[in-house]
């Protein structure tokens, strides 16, 4: 259960992260912990007006399952955001896969691949996240939880958006 | 035996270790303790508001590429400031003890009381002066130091994310090539 204090904290957080995107804002901020990655993806989704990519390692439940990011995701695939997810491992997010499962159903665009273990892409240590091709989010480490991200910087944003095609097209 | 700075024309001992004016002295001393202790925890409550009001009326003035610095500097200064003051809420604990200690020393030393209020402003006045620029001066630097190293790391891992980038891409063609 978290304290109120750290409520506050996620909150400050949350009113931050949602003001350098109104901004279109190039400051670099840094996130640490996985309530932080939930805000930037949420953040992401909520502002998206044409692609989010996601490559990460296994869809934690901590992330995903997150109630605010899966009603984000929702609300931009029902803008036609065209969302594509590549994982590493088996996915763990329950509701998500279940949601994912009806969003498919509905002719909503969303993909999600995961890559055969042992393969190149499975092997990549860095995680990231790409938005409408100017925002990301980078995990240099995929076992701790420690990413950096900003709002708008398409020069770094393209990088990963090339590599994500390049991994995506290798998974089958 | 603690020494404690005494102007002369307020040193009036009364030669009276457990006489009821001494434990006037301890409580004097220990209120006017608690009383700088408040007027100090509010003031800087005070200043923290006024700050974030100004933050905030300035940032409206700014253009946009300027706002989104200026926004994350100054979130990154009150986050300081907010270090600053749980310092400070340290400082005025530790003057809550000289308080107390200052009176109980006056109690054993048989320093008359009414007086006491008075010892007390020399020695409240000394901590003061002596700790809060200290830990403003702390604080500055500690903001100056903070946004250089965060700046600096950003922009190595900025500079990163394209050789990453070149590397893992790389390493998924050549398989691909392979198979």
């Amino acid at each position: 259960m978290p304290s109120k204090r750290n409520e506050k904290e996620l909150d400050n957080y949350r009113q931050t992260v949602e003001r350098l995107a109104e901004l279109d804002s190039s400051e670099v901020f840094s996130n640490g912990r996985p309530e932080h990655a939930a805000i930037i993806f949420s953040t992401f989704l909520k502002h998206a007006k044409d692609r989010v990519v996601i490559f990460c390692q296994n869809l934690s439940r901590e992330v995903f399952d997150d109630p605010c990011v899966l009603s984000n995701l929702e609300s931009a695939l029902d803008r036609k955001v065209k969302v594509e997810i590549l994982t590493q491992e088996s996915p763990a997010a329950t509701n998500f896969l279940a949601k994912e499962k009806s969003w498919k159903e509905q002719g909503l665009p969303i993909s999600l691949k995961t890559a055969a273990k042992g393969s190149p892409v499975a092997e990549v240590n860095a995680n990231f996240a790409v938005a409408d091709g100017k925002a990301y989010r980078f995990e240099p480490k995929r076992v701790k939880v420690e990413a950096f991200a900003c709002m708008n910087n398409p020069e770094a944003a393209a990088d990963l958006v090339n590599l994500f095609g390049k991994m995506y097209r290798a998974v089958a | 035996m603690i020494e404690v700075y005494c102007p002369p024309p307020y040193f009036v001992p009364t030669g009276d270790p457990i006489g009821g004016a001494n434990f006037t002295s301890l409580a004097t001393g220990l209120n006017f303790a608690l009383l700088g202790w408040k007027a100090f925890q509010s003031e800087i409550v005070a200043c923290e508001n006024r700050l974030e009001s100004r933050v905030l009326s300035s940032s409206a003035s700014l253009d946009e590429s300027d706002k989104a610095f200026f926004v994350s500097l100054c979130i990154w200064f009150l986050n300081m400031f907010k270090g600053y003051r749980a310092a400070a809420w340290k400082v005025s604990y530790f003057l809550a003890v000289i308080g107390m200690a200052c009176g109980v020393a006056m109690l054993f030393e048989g320093i008359a009381s009414p007086y006491g209020l008075i010892l007390m402003l020399p020695l409240t006045m000394r901590v003061f002066i002596t700790w809060i620029p200290l830990y403003g001066l702390i604080a500055w630097m500690r903001i100056g130091t903070s946004i250089m190293k965060t700046l600096s790391k950003y922009r190595k891992a900025q500079a990163g994310i394209k050789s990453f980038a070149l590397e893992a891409g790389k390493q998924v063609s050549d398989v691909d090539k392979r198979s």
